[in-house]
């Protein structure tokens, strides 16, 4: 009998209560827009990051605009390749899910432009690139860039 | 030569004498100056005359006017026999003339000339030098005037050298004219020689230089013959050659003195009563045989005889040390009867009053035979081989040894191997202990130096501050005051222990250049605290810089550089700062010392890139 009581109690002393389920907070998307900088066309320039700003992407709680380029981000994060990981330090360093940046580049003397949006949690990078004839058709055809990427 | 009969062309007269006899007798003839010149004269009006011999001398010559003879000091030999004849001749005649010439020419191309006598000798030393000890047989005047093979013949330039002025004598060569017939028997030799003689021209003497030479010494070198050549008659009687009486010659290579066959020393006399059978031939190859028994009888036992069951009678004195069995001795079989267990030790064996002999069927000693009559003693029990053999006294008692001491010897001696086993064993766990320890220790002291480097990189500041006063674009910079309070209580700094591996040398500072992109998580870099701080403050400035707080992301940034004046990210987190807060100089000096610090770094390019706008702004 004693035995069986010492078996019991065993038992219940090994036993654990079953956690109670708490509620977590559920975390915001992020969405962090970076802005475009380019010396060689700085209208260019200056229109994607007023189409970046404007842009919508579906799932974010939060949007932002930084300080910095992508570029001077993973400068500062030593990491510049155009790669997802790099992608995601600089997120992680920017503290967003999401990133959204356009990049001015020269292919010959036509204006070049690069839409990204990088979703930190699923490491899914989206680019949309095009190259312009001139300046103008790269300014008028950013938003159209834009678009593509966030739709 | 005719008349010494048929043989005496080949004969030649020796006369041998002795070497006093010689030596007395055989001297060269002189003529006084008085004679000699009477002999010029004489010669000159009575024609060719005999030319003077050692023997018959001038006078001689003068009472056989008829006899034309050569003036050569003519040693006739056998022809197939040589002798060795020195003939000098010194005239004196001319004046002019050169010195004497010898030359060794063929007997046979010289000899047979029977020139005529030179008239005009004024002086003919002629001297036959002939080895005394050789016994030479003594020239003798031939009868006839033929020379033979093997003359040796002097003659004067005069005789052949006519043509030559300097040699030539006072007298006119028609007067010689006369003389051209040679009185002697012509041989076949001869003959072309006497041709010559006749005419005023030069003998043709090919052998013979045309020089103007006094004389010509003639060395012909016959080897003299030891055989005896049978000479018709001599002065002197001719000892027995060889002689009989142990006469060794040496010159005879058939002779037992020089044949090598001959040299070997004859063995010792051999007794008469040798016999080829008695000798003893020792083969060193053979197998040792046993030795015959022999019947004679041994000496008397003075011991007693201690037999065993195993074992031959065998001679047991006092004290029986058995030896080991030989190799090739015949081992001793044991016996049937089963032996009883082997007792361990000695005190096990049975006493020496039981007679138990130190014998077994391990050893072999060889025995003496027993001699008739000698007793015999009682067979022993069988018993084990044992220690007991060793030394034996069979009346003296024996100090057992229990087996309790020798166990225990065994087992001291096993044990002290054990202990020095252990001890070795021991001693090698200490040493790989301390190495251990002093490793591990290495390690805290490694870790100490790293924590003092990294404390030591606390007070950094100070020093590093005065050095970015002086660097370009640093110069506004504030000093970190909130440092200053450590650097008084941290030791002095220290550089650190193991360069990290990303990291990179620069000249301005001992500690290594770190560069982000190539750290490594597990970097010792990591772990020093003023790494670790650096980049903590460089991480605050990019911060700020996200954020576009220019002024704190610069200070932060100093303040790494501060911490760790090394560390290039710094700058580089300089240069963007002064690039958002448009101060292009300063940002262009900044990420100009970037470049310099990491020049292989990835984003060199987008550094300099940045560099020309910002220089093109």
């Amino acid at each position: 009998m004693r035995g069986f009581l010492l078996v019991v109690a065993a038992i219940a002393g090994c036993a654990h209560s079953k956690p109670v389920a708490t509620p977590t907070p559920v975390a915001k998307i992020k969405l962090l827009t970076l802005p475009t900088e380019s010396d060689a066309f700085p209208e260019i320039a200056s229109a994607a990051t007023t189409a970046l700003g404007h842009a919508h992407v579906a799932g974010v709680d939060e949007e932002s605009t930084t300080k910095v380029s992508i570029e001077v981000v993973q400068l500062s994060i030593e990491c510049v390749d155009p790669s997802a990981s790099c992608y995601e330090a600089a997120a992680k360093s920017l503290s967003a899910n999401k990133l959204l940046f356009a990049q001015v580049d020269v292919d010959g003397k036509k204006p070049k432009i690069s839409v990204t949006l990088f979703d930190r949690g699923n490491r899914a990078v989206k680019t949309v690139a095009h190259t312009f004839a001139t300046e103008a058709d790269a300014v008028a055809g950013v938003d159209g860039l834009v678009g593509e990427v966030t739709r | 030569m005719s008349s010494r009969g048929e043989e005496s062309t080949d004969v030649v007269e020796i006369d041998a004498i002795g070497v006093d006899e010689w030596e007395h007798e055989q001297h060269t003839p002189r003529a006084m100056d008085e004679n000699l010149a009477a002999l010029v004269k004489s010669s000159a009006q009575s024609g060719p005359t005999r030319a003077p011999t050692i023997d018959d001398g001038w006078e001689a010559d003068a009472a056989e006017p008829s006899k034309q003879r050569t003036t050569t000091n003519t040693v006739s030999r056998p022809a197939p026999a040589k002798t060795k004849t020195k003939t000098m001749a010194l005239p004196t005649v001319a004046p002019a003339a050169k010195p004497v010439a010898a030359k060794a020419v063929a007997p046979k191309a010289l000899a047979p000339k029977p020139a005529a006598v030179p008239q005009v000798i004024a002086r003919a030393e002629t001297k036959a030098i002939v080895s005394p000890v050789a016994k030479p047989p003594v020239v003798k005047p031939l009868a006839g005037d033929e020379p033979l093979p093997g003359f040796v013949e002097v003659k004067p330039l005069a005789a052949r050298g006519a043509a030559k002025p300097a040699a030539k004598p006072t007298a006119p060569p028609t007067e010689r004219t006369p003389t051209a017939k040679p009185a002697t028997k012509s041989t076949s030799e001869l003959k072309p020689v006497a041709k010559p003689i006749a005419k005023p021209t030069p003998p043709p003497m090919a052998a013979i230089e045309p020089k103007p030479v006094a004389a010509v010494v003639v060395a012909a070198e016959p080897k003299p013959s030891r055989a005896a050549t049978p000479v018709p008659f001599s002065p002197m009687t001719l000892p027995a050659w060889p002689p009989s009486n142990g006469f060794e010659d040496w010159d005879n290579p058939q002779s037992a003195a020089t044949s090598v066959s001959n040299r070997v020393t004859p063995s010792r006399a051999v007794s008469s009563d040798f016999k080829p059978e008695d000798s003893v031939i020792v083969d060193l190859n053979a197998k040792p045989t046993a030795t015959p028994s022999t019947d004679k009888p041994r000496r008397p036992q003075t011991a007693p005889v201690i037999q065993t069951s195993e074992q031959t009678p065998s001679t047991s004195g006092v004290f029986v040390m058995p030896t080991a069995a030989q190799p090739n001795a015949t081992p001793v079989a044991p016996e049937a009867p089963e032996l009883p267990p082997p007792p361990v030790v000695l005190a096990a064996a049975p006493s020496p009053s039981d007679g138990d002999r130190a014998s077994s069927p391990g050893w072999n000693t060889p025995l003496p035979e027993r001699l008739p009559g000698e007793p015999i003693a009682a067979p022993a029990a069988p018993s084990w081989p044992s220690a007991a053999g060793l030394v034996y006294e069979p009346h003296a008692p024996i100090v057992h040894e229990s087996a309790a001491p020798i166990v225990l010897r065994r087992a001291v001696f096993r044990s002290r191997g054990v202990v020095i086993g252990v001890a070795a064993a021991a001693v090698i766990a200490i040493v790989v202990a301390v190495a251990a320890l002093g490793s591990h220790g290495s390690s805290d002291s490694k870790q100490a130096t790293i924590v003092a480097t990294s404390a030591s990189k606390a007070t950094a500041p100070v020093d590093s501050t005065a050095t970015h006063a002086t660097r370009p674009g640093a110069g506004t910079m504030p000093a970190p005051a909130t440092t200053a309070a450590v650097e008084a209580v941290t030791p002095p700094p220290k550089s650190p222990v193991k360069a990290p591996v990303a990291t990179r040398r620069f000249s301005r500072s001992r500690k290594p250049v770190v560069v982000d992109y190539d750290k490594k998580p597990s970097s010792p870099v990591d772990v020093d605290e003023a790494l670790a701080q650096a980049r903590a403050a460089y991480a605050n400035g990019n911060q700020h810089l996200f954020a576009g707080e220019g002024r704190e992301a610069v200070a932060e940034y100093r303040r790494a550089l501060s911490i760790y004046p090394s560390y290039a990210a710094g700058y580089r987190g300089l240069g963007l700062a002064f690039a958002q807060l448009d101060e292009k100089p300063s940002a262009i000096a900044a990420f100009k010392t970037y470049v310099k610090l990491a020049p292989t770094a990835k984003d060199v390019a987008l550094i300099q890139k940045r560099i020309r706008n910002l220089a093109a702004r």
